[in-house]
């Protein structure tokens, strides 16, 4: 290793876990640095451990350093132990990798996956000693840009940003790489590059686009600032993942990660258009790899990797066309080479369960279920395609067949919800108890146990919800308290146990999710004020934000509460996804009447994906 | 079969902890292909078993685990498949067949280690110092148990102690009877000198565990590479 590390012994003694920054993991790319080298930091904006359980970045950094020019290093947030120390002693924040300092990086790439890491984003930022406005950084600054899921609204984020890249990263980056090596080889200023870069599909340059608002708060207008410049944004989807890159040679971190396995990615995108789901409208279409394909790269990780365990990754993968030929291939394969197979959450049915009792310990392993809401009428209003029978039906398979633990996913708070559907919840979960006690006592395995769970209805941008208005706070927990009292006046109450996240936290989320500008200042102000590591509970603080809300003036409510009418301008109307609106408004009408829609695999409903070229779309399944 | 293996772990993986040196070696394994055996159940894990945990911040030169094998392979190659497979900072320094009946699990044979400690700072090392620092006949120090400290008589845990080259060198008793760590052995040197801990900083190298020779001959220590070792003439060493 050519260099130490950026940390000294002393301080790498005193924090906790060292491991986190000291970078030389198995398969990290070290390079020989050079003039020429383009570096590119990518930045996932949460602790360590999280960061390198996501499968994003470790396709983008086997792709960018596949470029003998281009050197990628991975960033994570410091813990706020190791904050403290870095200000007090002025280090700058640096890449694993080199260990140099994110500064004297062309890009620093960060990726961002869900509202709550707004705060960290700006901690890496500020560690490293770059402006936090992009207005306000110059030549020695690298550029900064995002991606990922929270892109589909970069309005709240637009100051902080250089650039934002929308879609799949393995699409555009290519272009943007090769504008990048012209112009560092030219003397033009940082906007050239930047103005150069607006126009790369899938580039949105917030500084170079401007809007206005109404009277009454709303935007009025949406506009480029500057001409020869796009007026929408498309989303870059790959169109063919067989032939995508995908990292053979993960980094595999020292420190336990979250994901500490092979992630096997098998296709992207849903078939299923859950009206509450924004990764089902913004990763559509449906696109599959080959069966060939995910043998080949299964066996390979695992043999470059030396995991021990192997995991399916992708929306729904019961919905996958081949999953039995992958999974009989899998369990031959793990089984000789004694490696765990870790399952996604498989549709409950007897090929499931077949799977499941052959790779897990039945007395050990719950059966999970995400039905997302209490009575069939909402399940119509929300388009999830599961019903009471499939549930009550899987479970009774199950119980004969030695599970006794039941995990069920609900949502509170979702649009044209009655207390009917409130009290549903608890009804359900009586269901199962009933089912279970069904059985003769002989063949029964103990007591059953029941874990319900609610989280609270975030309304996304590109959802048929996008226009629904988001419960308070105390309409969340009075919901919660009553799905709570139903479940205790029921007769297997004692099975069953009901939990619910926190609704502050969700509150923040829906601000931050369909936010505008404005609201840059009070991430920024309630930054200020030390908030960090919002997503975990130990260090949300939400006095905070409401103090930032009350020092900008800004209204959370505006942002929650309000219903939008349908002709309203939405902050990210301007980006293209590819579902249209016209079919988002459609299925608001349709989730208004409780009618469901059928599946991509059942019948093309026509949301205007096809125009991106691939997937389920165009080539029907083999 | 039964294999010894011996590692090396050096800057910067001091850093990684016990735990993460184990679970790093069985993903070594299962790349270098070795024909390991596993436990058996719904999770099967690699049957290794590691001896005395070296504490974060230390490099070692002398490491141990003890691996079975399904299928007989020669300590050579064993070595060369893993040495293929390790990462900067980590080295496989020699490879024995041990008896697999004893009760020779790493762990608890482990009598003795030796350490070298290089310390930056201000402590002033002559002979006649540590001769006079190694006359006392008790030396008490405060030692954390688990609920409790208490005045400890570390004396007669070491066995050697003394300065070569450019740190101090030294074998204490280590293991699961009396696990005797280098620091408050330097600390109690230094007090002695009216130098407090404050005042230095110590770079830990644990160069070699050691297991007596046979029951009770402490002082007298073999290397954990000898003991149980059932092949002299197939020992891998560099
Ligand atoms: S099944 Fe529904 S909730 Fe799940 S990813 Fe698809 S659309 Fe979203
Ligand atoms: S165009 Fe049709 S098949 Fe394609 S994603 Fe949309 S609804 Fe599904």
């Amino acid at each position: 290793m050519k260099k130490t590390l950026a940390l000294p012994e002393d301080i790498l003694m005193q924090i906790e876990k060292p491991e986190r920054y000291i970078g030389h993991e198995v398969n990290a790319v070290i390079k020989e640095n050079s003039e020429d080298m383009i570096r590119f930091a990518m930045c996932f904006p949460d602790v360590y451990e999280i960061g390198m359980s996501h499968l994003g970045i470790q396709i983008l950094y086997d792709m960018f350093n596949k470029e003998p020019d281009v050197w990628c290093e991975r960033v994570y947030s410091p813990w706020p132990d190791l904050e403290a120390v870095m200000r007090e002693r002025h280090i700058p924040l640096f890449a694993l990798e080199s260990q140099d300092p994110v500064k004297i990086f062309d890009f620093l790439g960060i990726t961002i996956q869900f509202e709550m890491c707004y705060t960290n984003i700006l901690q890496v930022l500020e560690l490293s000693g770059i402006p936090l406005r992009s207005e306000d950084r110059t030549a020695e600054d690298p550029f900064v840009i995002g991606g990922g899921p929270c892109t589909y609204n970069p309005e709240p984020l637009a100051p902080f940003f250089d650039m934002f890249y929308i879609g799949e990263g393995e699409v555009s980056y290519p272009a943007l790489l090769d504008l990048y090596r012209k112009w560092k080889n030219s003397s033009a200023p940082r906007e050239e590059f930047l103005r150069e870069a607006a126009n790369v599909p899938g580039i949105y340059v917030p500084s170079l686009y401007s809007c206005t608002y109404a009277e009454d708060g709303t935007l009025s207008s949406f506009y480029p600032t500057v001409s020869g410049i796009p007026e929408t944004i498309e989303k870059q989807a790959v169109t063919d993942l067989n032939k995508a890159i995908y990292p053979e040679k993960p980094v595999i971190p020292y420190l336990q990660a979250t994901q500490d396995r092979v992630v096997l990615e098998i296709m992207r995108g849903c078939i299923r258009g859950c009206r509450f789901c924004q990764a089902g409208m913004i990763y559509r279409p449906l696109r599959q790899k080959s069966i060939s394909r995910l043998k080949e790269l299964a066996y390979r990780m695992l043999m470059e990797t030396g995991y021990d365990e192997i995991s399916l990754s992708s929306l729904s993968s019961s919905d996958y066309s081949h999953l039995e030929e992958l999974l009989d291939y899998l369990i031959d394969v793990c089984s000789e080479k004694k490696i765990n197979i870790s399952l996604p959450s498989l549709r409950i049915d007897a090929f499931s369960l077949d799977v499941m009792s052959k790779v897990q310990d039945v007395k050990k392993s719950s059966l999970t279920f995400a039905p997302e809401a209490g009575t069939q009428r909402m399940r119509d209003v929300i388009n999830k395609g599961l019903t009471e029978d499939d549930i009550l039906h899987g479970c009774r398979e199950a119980f004969r067949g030695g599970w006794n633990k039941v995990k069920l996913y609900f949502m509170l708070g979702l649009p044209f919800e009655t207390e009917e559907d409130i009290r549903g919840i608890a009804h359900l979960c009586q269901r199962v108890a009933e089912e279970y006690y069904e059985i003769p006592k002989e063949n029964r395995n103990g007591k059953i146990s029941i874990n319900a769970s609610s989280s609270f209805f975030v309304p996304k941008p590109f959802t048929p919800f996008q226009w629904a208005s988001m419960n308070t706070e105390e309409e969340f927990l009075d919901k919660a308290r009553i799905v709570k009292e139903e479940v205790r006046s029921q007769l297997n109450q004692k099975s069953i146990r009901y939990t619910y996240h926190h609704a502050g936290i969700s509150i923040l989320e829906g601000v931050l999710a369909r936010g505008d500008r404005r609201v840059a200042d009070v991430i920024e102000t309630v930054y200020r004020n030390g908030a960090r590591f919002d997503a975990w509970s130990e260090y949300f603080d939400l006095e905070k934000w409401h103090d930032a809300f009350e020092t900008c003036g800004i209204d959370p409510y505006f942002y929650t509460k309000r219903e939008r009418d349908v002709t309203e301008l939405l902050p990210w109307d301007f980006i293209r996804c590819g579902v249209t609106k016209q079919f988002l408004i459609r299925e608001w009408e349709r989730a208004r009447s409780g009618v469901v829609t059928p599946n991509c695999r059942e019948q093309c409903s026509g949301c205007g994906c096809a125009a991106l070229g691939g997937g389920i779309c165009h080539a029907r399944e083999d | 079969m039964r294999v010894r293996i011996k590692f090396s772990k050096k800057e910067p993986m001091q850093y990684i902890g016990h735990l993460d040196t184990m679970r790093y070696f069985q993903k070594v394994l299962r790349r270098a292909e070795l024909p390991v055996a596993f436990s058996e159940g719904f999770s099967p894990h690699i049957l290794m078993s590691f001896a005395s945990p070296l504490g974060v911040g230390k490099t070692s030169t002398g490491e141990y685990f003890d691996l079975d094998l399904r299928e007989t392979v020669s300590c050579t190659e064993i070595a060369q498949h893993m040495k293929a497979h390790l990462s900067a900072g980590f080295d496989v320094t020699a490879v024995s067949e041990i008896e697999e009946n004893r009760r020779t699990n790493g762990m608890r044979v482990i009598a003795a280690a030796s350490y070298k400690v290089t310390v930056s700072g201000d402590l002033p090392v002559t002979e006649e110092r540590i001769s006079h620092f190694l006359e006392q006949e008790r030396m008490e120090v405060l030692r954390k148990t688990k609920h409790k400290e208490e005045l400890t008589d570390i004396r007669p845990w070491i066995y050697t102690f003394g300065w070569e080259n450019d740190g101090f060198s030294m074998l204490v008793s280590a293991g699961s009877v009396q696990n005797l760590k280098p620091e408050p052995v330097i600390d109690a040197y230094a007090a002695m000198q009216g130098v407090s801990p404050k005042q230095y900083h110590l770079h830990i190298c644990r160069t070699e565990l050691f297991a007596e020779r046979f029951p009770g001959s402490a002082p007298d220590f073999i290397p954990l590479l000898e003991c149980g070792c059932i092949d002299e003439t197939g020992v891998y060493r560099e």
